[in-house]
């Protein structure tokens, strides 16, 4: 069963390769490892109660699932964004577990979307999704995207749904426009939401920056 | 370093060129509009050619993100300016900066002699039509981006083959449409689809492209990667876009599209001088 999710940002920028004599990524990165490190703790721990876990004793945390967008077609073999910061922050929170990576084309259809979730549901023992995803990159000028007025709109939409655990409006972001603001997250979010097809028990967005006008968001679920 | 031409010039090997940035735009990122009044460009066309520019490179649409321009206004920026550097400057080498073969062909029709396509073939027919007029033809790398879109968490397994790859495959294209083979250079775009790390990448192994035989135009100046690399922002990049054109010129590129001409015709010229392909201006210390 799925105890809890962090959503991490997932810009490059976080992967100590790309820092030069500064470097950007790094609070980022501490945030996010801070984060997931108190999740694993919290879904760790014998008192299970703290993550509503009402289910049987299946021996503690089994893994940790990452869910991450990919390119359709990548012009490299490095391997998705988002897989590769998930490992460094599972470096950076010292677990030591399973760790089971699922990708999902960012332009993922409903269809592909299901199959990625469905691939996370089957996975035996109590889990924790770990997922970079963000907003839209539009919304400023400066942004990689430019401005899109429209991003405003659509990021409040990813944060509101997000903070109240609302997997129906997750469902529902437009991803003709998710994929015109830019939006690497959209289809991540998606899979995230069918991970909790009975809903959640607490959701929280702990954190959210535009720094580069992407939208970055930290938040937590736990069922 | 291979030989080439442009317009009625014919360079030799180990000639350095300086292509002197000209924007028709009221937004561009360094000049921000400083050339947008027809007068004012006209004294830019003047102050580079003094300044010892071989080539005016004219442009009518910024890079960045913006507001869209048609073809209608771009060649309402740009053509008439052309048949006036024509008119004014007949030995002078006109590039313009379009990724429109409809504005290609206007600015062609107009006295052009080199059509720089910035975008790395976001029109496809471009080559054709500098084939038609007999202009030469700027290929760049972008990776395949849109035209005027920054790049956004762009990876390559080897920047540089890519690099390579995609201008060879471009130049032999222009080749085959007619375009002269010695009228073909090759620009590996520095910040376009490229993060810092891939421009300077670009830049250290800068010889892998001289290897290919195309001549190399590089357009470094005030970009991203020279600010992002010593920290500086627009405006305070003179010294490292100098020191990046000299490393270039070194590795064997041949053609730099600058906004300061002074300033990098001294360092070609001293380029030129080290590498013994051109005398010291005068030497009497230890010679009285």
């Amino acid at each position: 069963m799925i105890a809890g999710a962090l959503v991490v940002p997932g810009a490059l920028l976080q992967l100590p390769e790309y820092a030069g004599q500064t470097d950007p990524g790094a609070a980022l990165r501490a945030r996010s490892a801070a984060a997931l490190r108190d999740l694993l703790e919290v879904a760790s721990s014998p008192r299970r109660d703290a993550l509503g876990d009402d289910g049987p004793d299946d021996g503690g945390l089994a893994r940790v699932v990452v869910v991450a967008g990919a390119e359709r077609a990548p012009r490299h073999t490095k391997g998705a964004a988002g897989v590769r910061i998930a490992r460094v922050l599972l470096e950076e929170a010292a677990w030591r577990g399973a760790v089971t990576e699922i990708t999902v084309e960012v332009d993922a259809t409903p269809v592909e979307v299901e199959h990625a979730a469905a691939r996370v549901r089957a996975l035996p023992g109590r889990a924790v999704l770990l997922v970079p995803a963000d907003g839209s990159a539009t919304r400023t000028e400066k942004a990689p995207g430019f401005y899109d007025p429209r991003a405003e709109h659509f990021d409040e939409e990813v944060r509101r749904a997000l903070a109240e655990g609302d997997i129906q409006a997750l469902a529902a972001l437009d991803a003709v426009v998710a994929e015109e603001l830019w939006c690497t997250g959209r289809a991540a979010f998606q899979v995230l939401g069918r991970c909790f097809p009975d809903g959640v028990a607490t959701a929280e967005v702990m954190w959210r920056d535009d720094p580069y006008g992407v939208e970055y968001l930290l938040a937590r679920w736990t069922r | 370093m291979t030989a080439f031409r442009l317009g009625r010039h014919t360079y030799a090997a180990d000639a350095r060129l300086v292509m002197a940035i000209v924007n028709r735009t009221p937004d561009s990122f360094y000049d921000k509009g400083a050339t947008w009044a027809t007068d004012a460009a006209r004294d830019r066309v003047r102050q580079v050619v003094d300044e010892g520019a071989d080539i005016v490179d004219i442009g009518g649409i910024k890079a960045a993100p913006g507001a869209d321009i048609d073809a209608a206004e771009e060649k309402r920026r740009v053509v008439d300016f052309v048949a006036w550097v024509r008119g004014a400057y007949p030995d002078l080498v006109i590039s313009v900066d379009t990724w429109r073969a409809e504005v290609g062909r206007a600015v062609c029709e107009a006295g052009a002699d080199l059509l720089n396509d910035a975008w790395g073939g976001a029109d496809p027919q471009l080559p054709s039509v500098a084939a038609e007029f007999g202009a030469a033809l700027v290929c760049t790398h972008t990776g395949g981006v849109t035209p005027r879109t920054r790049p956004f968490r762009i990876e390559y397994d080897d920047v540089v083959a890519d690099i390579v790859e995609s201008l060879v495959s471009q130049a032999d294209r222009a080749v085959s449409e007619g375009v002269a083979r010695d009228r073909i250079l090759i620009d590996p775009a520095h910040d376009f689809g490229k993060n810092t790390w891939h421009s300077l990448e670009a830049t250290r192994r800068l010889g892998e492209l001289v290897a290919t035989g195309w001549p190399v135009l590089v357009s470094l100046s005030n970009k991203d990667f020279v600010g992002e690399s010593l920290d500086k922002p627009v405006g305070e990049r003179l010294v490292g876009t100098l020191a990046t054109t000299a490393v270039s010129s070194w590795l064997g590129a041949q053609v730099f599209r600058v906004h300061e001409v002074a300033e990098t015709r001294q360092v070609l010229d001293m380029v030129s001088t080290i590498a013994g392909q051109r005398r010291p201006a005068a030497t009497t210390r230890g010679l009285q």
